[in-house]
């Protein structure tokens, strides 16, 4: 049932249903858990013995971090339906997401290098995560690069899928830079199938921002794909209908 | 209360650490909502006046 389901969210206008109906839902997800988390993570969280309140960059740091990797993998994923099935709204998400995640990496390496300062003693060290995280914000850039460089849409969507799918090779090499290498970073806290080393009362906190952020960035990537869709598809007459009934609604108020 | 804010704001003396995190954070994200939103209704504004357009040349065919 779910593969139907995936296979139904192919159709621009099916999608632009469905997205038009959860968007509401992620949004209202999104702030619900930004405040619970905030709070939960700034106030109620207790200070760290070693680190005091600086450790609260956390709730921040991480999330960020872990939406960089995951909107990637999920890029990546939507490359291969694009280049195999060619399903085009597989390239409308990627176009989407790439901003953002462009965008958290960036947030994950500067929020890291804050909360090093006082605690590492610099603002950068050349350390296994810390250097791939870097590596996949330049290939974030190259990615947005290409994509704008191309001025026929389908030759930059299938030229962005091809380098997608070659960059994702520094996302297991990020996760695991910290078991391969000596490396400076923390290494994992939530492990498989260990009891977590963090503190409960911190780690719920985090849990919460992770999933604030991910609901974040369901809502705006659906935002941005509806617009995207809806100059694509302009011709069309589902288009067509939507943008009248709306139009009937606005002067019926 | 005053106490327990002025604590909560120096963050044990790291404030400004804590604080410049989370503002650039805030900056970013809400920024990115704003420019989202926008985009899409700048789309629904120009699919609009596409279509009006194009009525228009069909009825003056």
């Amino acid at each position: 049932m779910v593969w139907k389901f995936l296979y139904k969210l192919a159709s621009p206008q099916y999608f632009y249903q469905i997205s038009g109906s959860l968007l509401p839902w992620f949004g209202i997800i999104a702030i619900i858990l930004f405040i619970v988390g905030l709070f939960s993570g700034l106030v109620l969280a207790p200070a760290d013995y070693q680190q005091g309140d600086a450790f609260r960059i956390m709730y921040i740091h991480v999330p960020s971090a872990f939406m960089s990797l995951f909107i990637y993998a999920l890029m990546t994923f939507c490359a291969v339906l694009s280049l195999v099935w060619k399903i085009k709204m597989a390239d409308l998400v990627i176009k989407a997401s790439i901003s953002l995640g462009a965008w958290l990496a960036f947030l994950a390496l500067l929020t890291g290098s804050i909360w090093g300062k006082p605690m590492w003693g610099g603002w950068w060290i050349w350390d296994p995560r810390l250097t791939s995280e870097l590596i996949l914000l330049f290939i974030y850039l190259g990615i947005y690069a290409l994509q704008q460089a191309i001025p026929h849409r389908d030759n930059a969507a299938k030229a962005v899928a091809i380098l997608l799918i070659v960059g994702f090779v520094d996302i297991p090499i990020i996760h695991y830079s910290v078991s391969w290498w000596n490396s400076l970073h923390q290494g994992a806290t939530l492990v498989q199938f260990a009891k977590p080393t963090i503190a409960p009362s911190m780690l719920y906190p985090l849990l919460i921002m992770m999933v604030a952020f991910l609901s974040y960035y369901v809502s705006l990537m659906m935002v941005t794909v509806r617009g995207e869709l809806l100059q694509r598809e302009k011709k069309s007459r589902w288009v067509s209908q939507l943008i009248v009934a709306d139009d009937r609604l606005k002067s019926a108020r | 209360m005053k106490l327990w804010l002025a604590d909560f704001f120096s963050m044990g003396g790291y404030g400004l650490y804590v604080w410049l995190s989370y503002g650039v954070v805030t900056v970013v994200l809400v920024g990115h909502l704003y420019l989202s939103c926008y985009k899409f209704r700048k789309a629904k504004r120009d699919v609009y006046r596409w279509l009006h357009q194009h009525k228009t040349e069909q009825v003056h065919k």
